[in-house]
């Protein structure tokens, strides 16, 4: 069975399933952007911000080069719900379980 | 509902918590996002210095004992959403259910999650993490595929390796990831290397001989290097220490895996060449899930890559943040044995915070870090080394915090 040769390509690698982006879109939006902590390269790719919020993704974000190297600049703040929840559970809130 | 404790997470560290909060009359609820309690015990099966030590009897056995106390309860497929400070205590919501829980104490031991690797195509059916097919195979009785790969040197890698060759499962081997583009974060190939020295003993016996070979860096390289192709009979497969899986093949599901020999440097070379697998486990280790912790304001130990970040923590599981405590693989990544002990001690910086007496429970203080100790003394694997280190970090972080007052 004769078979292609696998594409190095970036564009051939999904980093962020939940928001279908590839490593060829982050690159290009970091040179595009260039963003100068993780926080703004999120807001312009959208990269960690689909149901997963980066809990598959986040340690390949850090493969990313923005200017600031500190610790500060690769920090996420998390933010609830901090799972997604139903739109019949919201209308609850306030009951006790 | 009002509870003076709420744990969350059902692995070995909420319920060892559970169990001795249990004992002592405190009201305990236990929330867990899993249909079935037991957490990532009830994948594990392995031979250790002690015999086999078979995580879903461990967690059974917990059940059981937690059975007795009419004043602990569980709630399962419940995630929690929202995490609150109210009233001196803690209110949180839930995903899946209406309504609040407010309580005076919360345990975090939520656990870790796995870290995949990116790689083309790495999103097609078959493709998985090292404990999903571990899931698959020990939890619900299902081989993953015929014949698969394992991509990556975590370390779940090769107690997965040799779970599957025992279940029958057909291994083309436990092979390289790809170390460039989003991949970065794995390091270099002498990292990847350096971490089997972690797990020689697991290896055949003349491969445990080669302990002092492996132990310098120069040797190191150039046996890797130097290794056959077909690889190093290792756990019922082979470890193929110089071959890279650069790309997953496939149309509507994995068909076949792409593999690149890899030179001392770690630069890929030769021809690429295919190999059929009908399933592949990526292994690029556990990392710590430590979201609620950071949401109450705890302060925190935070890494580049998100891979080692953990709340700085106290003797008895105590963060920065009032009434919130943490045990188990949310403090780093070590074994079962190891988080059960956590729960343990993290049981007792609850029990204080509810009466208010910071020193009672001094002598099941001390029995229950002595078992930590013991605990790790007995680990049969070092997830990873880093974790040593950053304990130690947060040891010193803790002595020296900001106090109230």
């Amino acid at each position: 069975m004769a078979k292609d040769a696998p594409s190095h390509e970036d564009d051939a690698v999904i980093v962020c399933r939940c928001e279908a982006l590839t490593w060829g879109d982050v690159k290009q939006a970091m040179e595009a952007f260039q963003p100068t902590s993780l926080r703004q390269l999120k807001s312009v790719t959208r990269w960690g911000m689909g149901i997963c919020q980066g809990r598959v993704c986040r340690p390949m974000m850090a493969a990313t080069t923005v200017e600031d190297q500190t610790e500060a600049a690769f920090r996420l703040v998390v933010r609830p719900p901090f799972k997604p929840v139903a739109m019949n559970i919201l209308g609850h809130e306030g009951e006790k379980v | 509902m009002r509870t003076e404790a709420l744990i969350i997470g059902a692995g070995p560290a909420g319920l060892s918590a559970a169990i001795e909060l249990g004992q002592r009359g405190i009201e305990t609820l236990v929330v867990d996002e899993y249909p079935v309690p037991g957490g990532r015990l009830l994948g594990q099966m392995y031979q250790s210095q002690s015999g086999w030590w078979i995580g879903r009897r461990v967690a059974e056995d917990l059940l059981e004992r937690l059975g007795r106390f009419p004043n602990v309860h569980l709630m399962l497929e419940t995630s929690v959403s929202g995490l609150a400070h109210a009233g001196g205590g803690w209110t949180a919501t839930f995903s899946q259910r209406a309504g609040t829980v407010d309580a005076q104490a919360v345990l975090i031991a939520t656990g870790a999650t796995e870290v995949p690797i990116p790689l083309p195509n790495w999103t097609l059916p078959g493709v998985m993490t090292v404990g999903a097919a571990q899931t698959m195979a020990n939890v619900h009785g299902v081989r993953p595929g015929e014949r698969g790969i394992i991509i990556g040197f975590g370390a779940l890698a090769f107690a997965v390796a040799d779970e599957l060759t025992r279940a029958g499962v057909d291994l083309a081997g436990i092979v390289l990831p790809p170390l460039q583009g989003p991949s970065q974060w794995l390091g270099t190939v002498q990292d990847q290397w350096r971490r089997l020295r972690d797990v020689v003993h697991l290896g055949p016996r003349w491969a445990r001989a080669a302990t002092p070979l492996v132990a310098s860096d120069f040797w190191l390289e150039r046996v890797m290097a130097g290794a056959p192709q077909k690889g190093i009979p290792a756990l019922g497969t082979v470890l193929r220490p110089n071959v890279a899986a650069i790309a997953m093949a496939g149309e509507e599901a994995v068909s076949g895996v792409w593999l690149q020999r890899v030179d001392r440097r770690g630069t890929l070379v030769g021809e690429p060449w295919h190999e059929a697998v009908d399933f592949a486990c990526l292994s690029g280790g556990l990392r710590p899930v430590p979201d609620l912790a950071a949401a109450t304001g705890a302060a925190m130990k935070s890494s580049r890559s998100g891979l080692h970040d953990v709340p700085i923590f106290g003797p008895v599981g105590e963060t920065t943040a009032p009434g919130i405590f943490a045990a188990g693989n949310v403090l780093g990544i070590e074994g079962a044995p190891v988080a059960m002990a956590q729960g343990q001690l993290a049981s007792i910086g609850v029990l204080r915070h509810l009466s208010g007496n910071p020193t009672e429970w001094a002598a099941e203080q001390a029995a229950f870090s002595r078992a930590l100790e013991v605990a790790r003394e007995r680990a049969p694997l070092v997830f990873d080394r880093a974790w040593s280190q950053i304990h130690e970090e947060i040891r010193q972080a803790w002595t020296n915090r900001p106090k109230e007052g």
